[in-house]
């Protein structure tokens, strides 16, 4: 059933586009070595998210089945190169960082997906949050994963934020230890890091599980 | 024209509106960033913060700078193609007499964490060819029988730049040379 506790819950946790899908990866795994960055390109994908999934459920009365993919392919692409225009612009040294990445969000799986699974075939309303929490989900798992390969790979936090804050943040960077590993900053350590983020959140839900099932008298003894 | 070709045409034709609109907007913003965001990666090569660049139309002195409209040098470009993983691009400050003032490495792709050392914010490595000019030393390494230190892991990356800065202030010297006998003869 639709409901609107069923979608936030779907995209920030049951069915996170990062940990449970697995979509758009190659983003997800090439722009966090930073914090900043993974922001960056999170915070893209969650106004791209937002916009596709928005404009579809608006037309979605006009898509008729032999040009429905085309037309969201065509919408998606749009909302990207838009927000890339923009970037470019205004942000323009984020961009030198993660262009490529931008461009790539086309390809991001979870988007047109979205757009198929829900928008084409929901209001407006429903369309939107799903649009808002899928993206946050997206987000959020960045922003971990960057977190993480930050800190352990570089030794410090909040590094080069200006680029997206403005110069009065060049001093934010949190200087936290002199052992910097360098596999954190490789691609194998991102997968790494991001294979645990998946076992920790699959262990979470393990335990909720178990803890559901047990009769009482077990759960106060453990 | 059946209906889902008159829709799909439709949104087509908006979304090139919006897109072309869109363009025309941020265009000029967008080029002048460019210029901004390359100008300030080359001014991080020179010493002083105050000195300003002119574009000279020469392909071996790139760029002029003054400091309070006295000349003080050039910006010469430092490619090579024989590093570890795809060419290394940087910008080599010198003063009228060809001594290096400043260097900066603007691209690479060696291996982060090992060839990275030729960044300026990883490791002072390049600091070693401050002051040196064609004929000061043999722009090689010591393993080589030159005169720069390798750094261990990146030996084919530290050879590379090392023999890269050595060519360019080469081929410079005589551009150099002439420039700057004209430039005398000019204020004469």
């Amino acid at each position: 059933m639709i409901s609107y506790k069923n979608i936030a819950f779907d995209g920030i946790w049951r069915n996170n586009p990062a940990l449970v899908q697995l979509l758009g990866l190659c983003p997800l795994l090439a722009v966090s070595s930073h914090l900043v960055t993974a922001l960056g390109l999170g915070v893209i994908t969650l106004i791209v998210l937002l916009s596709s999934n928005f404009l579809i459920s608006l037309i979605r009365n006009h898509l008729h089945q032999q040009v429905r993919l085309p037309i969201q392919i065509l919408v998606i692409a749009s909302s990207v190169t838009l927000a890339d225009l923009c970037l470019q612009a205004y942000f323009y040294e984020l961009h030198q960082r993660i262009g490529l990445f931008v461009a790539l969000i086309v390809t991001n799986c979870a988007i047109l997906g979205r757009a198929e699974l829900l928008a084409s075939r929901s209001p407006v309303r429903y369309a939107v949050l799903d649009g808002l929490m899928m993206g946050l989900g997206f987000l959020l798992v960045l922003a971990v994963l960057g977190s993480l390969r930050e800190i352990i790979g570089y030794g410090t936090l909040f590094a080069h934020m200006d680029i997206i804050l403005g110069t009065d943040a060049s001093d934010l960077t949190l200087h936290l230890h002199n052992f910097p590993i360098l596999l954190a900053t490789l691609p194998p350590g991102a997968f790494l890091i991001f294979g645990c983020i998946i076992a920790f959140k699959n262990y979470l839900e393990l335990r909720h599980e178990r803890r559901k099932t047990l009769p009482v008298s077990q759960q106060i003894t453990r | 024209m059946n209906k889902p070709v008159k829709t799909f045409t439709t949104i087509a034709l908006i979304c090139a509106v919006t897109l072309a609109a869109t363009h025309w907007l941020t265009e000029n913003r967008i080029k002048h960033n460019r210029q901004v965001y390359a100008l300030a990666q080359l001014a991080k090569v020179l010493p002083n913060v105050n000195e300003t660049l002119t574009k000279l139309p020469s392909t071996a002195l790139v760029y002029a700078s003054h400091l309070n409209a006295e000349p003080t040098g050039f910006i010469l470009p430092l490619t090579t193609t024989q590093g570890y993983n795809g060419s290394i691009l940087g910008w080599l400050a010198v003063d009228l007499n060809g001594q290096v003032r400043g260097i900066r490495i603007v691209e690479h792709n060696e291996t982060p964490g090992i060839g990275d050392v030729i960044e300026t914010a990883r490791s002072n490595w390049l600091n070693q060819f401050i002051q040196q000019q064609h004929g000061s030393a043999l722009f090689e390494l010591k393993r080589d029988q030159g005169t720069f230190d390798h750094v261990s892991g990146a030996t084919i990356t530290t050879r590379a730049v090392t023999r890269a800065i050595g060519k360019t202030l080469e081929n410079a010297q005589p551009v150099l040379v002439n420039t700057t006998a004209t430039g005398k003869h000019s204020d004469d």
